[in-house]
């Protein structure tokens, strides 16, 4: 009992995070700032990836901070804070997801900008092509379900390792592998023979 | 070596393999074309996807990193929120006076009504939002700071602090703002040149007493901006020397600019024209010194109450709500400063979840917009007082 105060005492001095939290949670403006700075647009990417729009994605960014300070109570810290402010979100955007889909709200056309794509266009020779593919990518994403999405989007867009996903979403390793596979899998699926086109 | 699975080939691109298994499949990548394709086509479409991703601009992330902060520090709204019976009635019978006017057709004059400042401080308007003005929310703060000691409560895109504009000049100044107050606090500035204020809400620039010059000013007032005392008329006083009347000057929604009735003599000529497409009515407002009672003529509209001014009402054409071009919003502008009664209170909690996020306390002339949508809700709420409570 007593070296697990220790061990947490000690975890929390070597993280920076951690302090930060604590003073941001009293009040203190800069803290809270800096640690909000820090990671906002981590949060909103994986929020926005994993949801269908920009207005959720704020909803579940400014939910994920919030709940972050609100629970720093049963906060382990011999976890990481970004694998942590990390399981919040996805948790928050798979919540939302389920309502939706239970809502019968999901609109795959939301899922990908317009000005995402052009950022792509520059960088491939065959625009249209480019287009319609990164376009097709987005919508067979988008179709994945939230618990391989979660998977998806920690590996893909944050880079996340697989233990680092693994610790975010509280799953095992093996369990992290097997949706990213998945996943991948019914992404390429989803794709077909517009595949061709890039191999 | 037979090709690995896909899985394996996965793994080796997300260099999540062994040291040993990550160099024989490795080795075997290199010299099979058809792997080494699967690779680079997954890699390819991963990356695209991956750097496709916008990021807002940084703005965003400020406006949000500032709710949150309220959200996690803001005092309890219980603290003000008193239950009074009588309060609730005036507050639904207030906003049911308006939605008695539904549809919304007709003209917006028949829409404009006090609010009962007898149980609570505020007025309700209904009044129509250029679409072409930054877009409401709270995206605009430029910080918490600015926007408490500028009095901002509503919406602005751009606030140019105080610090700003309180030297001589303003120069390619641009204002964008839902102010309660003065968003170019320009009481101390003794000239303006190139100023382009864009006021949306009731908006105003007051008190420009010790304004000098306005060149080349642009005044642009959208919904229904009010410019009371301010450019163009509010710098014909007796301390400007030097005015140069904009020679056009365009209201749109309903526009509303005020002057003493002294100095209106004194305005050059220029063109008043309406924005035809989202006007509804333009008030140009004259004070006479002493109180009198407004003259029932068709040019100069009876306000069917005694008054201390008498004011021209220049109509553009019936418009309809229903098609109006812009997003309608009904006004709330506070009487009175301070923190909100209980009264007000009650209003905002109906109207506006999370309000006291944004309004620790209440400035006078504060201006809030809120969209029609959640006055309907509140409306339909307020259905369900019995019928005998509304007068």
């Amino acid at each position: 009992m007593l070296l697990g105060v220790l061990l947490s005492m000690a975890g929390e001095e070597e993280n920076p995070d951690i302090q930060l939290l604590r003073k941001a949670k009293n009040g203190d403006r800069d803290a809270f700032g800096e640690l909000f700075r820090k990671y906002e647009k981590r949060v909103f990417r994986v929020a926005r990836r994993m949801c269908g729009s920009d207005d959720e994605a704020w909803d579940i960014t400014q939910d994920a901070f919030i709940r972050a300070m609100q629970a720093m109570d049963r906060y382990d810290t011999q976890y990481r804070f970004f694998t942590w402010i990390y399981r919040i979100t996805t948790n928050l955007a798979i919540n939302y997801s389920k309502k939706k889909m239970r809502r019968r709200e999901v609109h795959f056309e939301e899922a990908y900008s317009a000005e995402g794509q052009q950022v792509i266009e520059d960088n491939v020779a065959d625009r249209a092509a480019s287009e319609q593919l990164l376009g097709a990518v987005s919508k067979a994403v988008e179709k994945l379900t939230p618990a391989l999405k979660a998977v998806f989007v920690l590996r893909i867009d944050q880079q996340l390792s697989y233990s680092e996903i693994a610790e975010s979403l509280d799953i095992a390793l093996g369990t992290v592998m097997s949706r990213l596979n998945r996943a991948r899998a019914k992404i390429r699926e989803e794709l077909g023979s517009m595949l061709g086109e890039w191999e | 070596m037979n090709c690995p699975d896909f899985d394996t080939l996965m793994m080796l691109l997300d260099g999540e393999l062994e040291e040993e298994r990550r160099k024989e499949v490795s080795d075997h990548v290199k010299s099979c074309s058809r792997c080494r394709n699967l690779i680079d086509s997954q890699r390819n479409l991963e990356t695209s996807w991956r750097d496709s991703f916008v990021i807002p601009e940084d703005d965003k992330f400020r406006s949000m990193e500032w709710i949150i902060y309220r959200r996690m520090n803001r005092r309890s709204r219980w603290k003000f929120f008193v239950p009074a019976a009588a309060g609730i009635i005036a507050v639904l019978l207030g906003i049911k006076l308006i939605m008695d006017n539904q549809p919304f057709k007709g003209r917006v004059t028949e829409l404009l009504r006090d609010g009962r400042t007898e149980y609570a401080s505020y007025t309700l308007r209904v009044v129509e939002d250029r679409d072409e003005l930054p877009a409401s929310g709270i995206d605009g703060f430029d910080s918490e700071e600015t926007a408490v000691d500028s009095s901002i409560i509503a919406p602005a895109d751009r606030i140019i602090s105080t610090e700003d504009v309180s030297g001589e000049t303003i120069s390619e100044g641009v204002g964008y703002g839902t102010a309660n107050a003065e968003p170019l606090q320009q009481q101390s500035a003794e000239r303006v040149d190139d100023a382009v204020e864009y006021h949306r809400g009731s908006s105003s620039v007051n008190q420009e007493t010790d304004l000098q010059s306005v060149t080349g000013g642009e005044v642009t007032a959208g919904g229904s901006g009010g410019i009371g005392g301010a450019a163009p008329f509010g710098y014909i006083n007796e301390e400007c020397e030097e005015a140069e009347i904009p020679e056009e000057i365009i209201f749109s929604g309903a526009a509303q600019s005020s002057c003493c009735e002294e100095q209106i003599d004194d305005i050059g000529d220029f063109t008043l024209s309406l924005d035809t497409d989202t006007a509804g009515l333009a008030v140009i407002e004259t004070m006479p010194s002493s109180t009198e009672i407004c003259e029932d003529t068709e040019d100069n509209r009876e306000l069917n109450q005694p008054c201390d001014y008498y004011s021209l009402i220049y109509e553009t054409s019936d418009f309809d709500l229903n098609t109006a071009k812009a997003d309608v919003y009904v006004e709330l502008v506070f009487d009175s400063g301070g923190q909100p009664d209980s009264n007000t209170a009650l209003l905002l909690d109906s109207l506006f979840t999370d309000w006291s996020d944004y309004i620790p306390f209440v400035y006078r002339d504060t201006v809030l917009l809120v969209p029609l949508e959640g006055v309907s809700e509140l409306f339909i709420e307020g259905s369900a007082v019995p019928a005998e409570t509304i007068e």
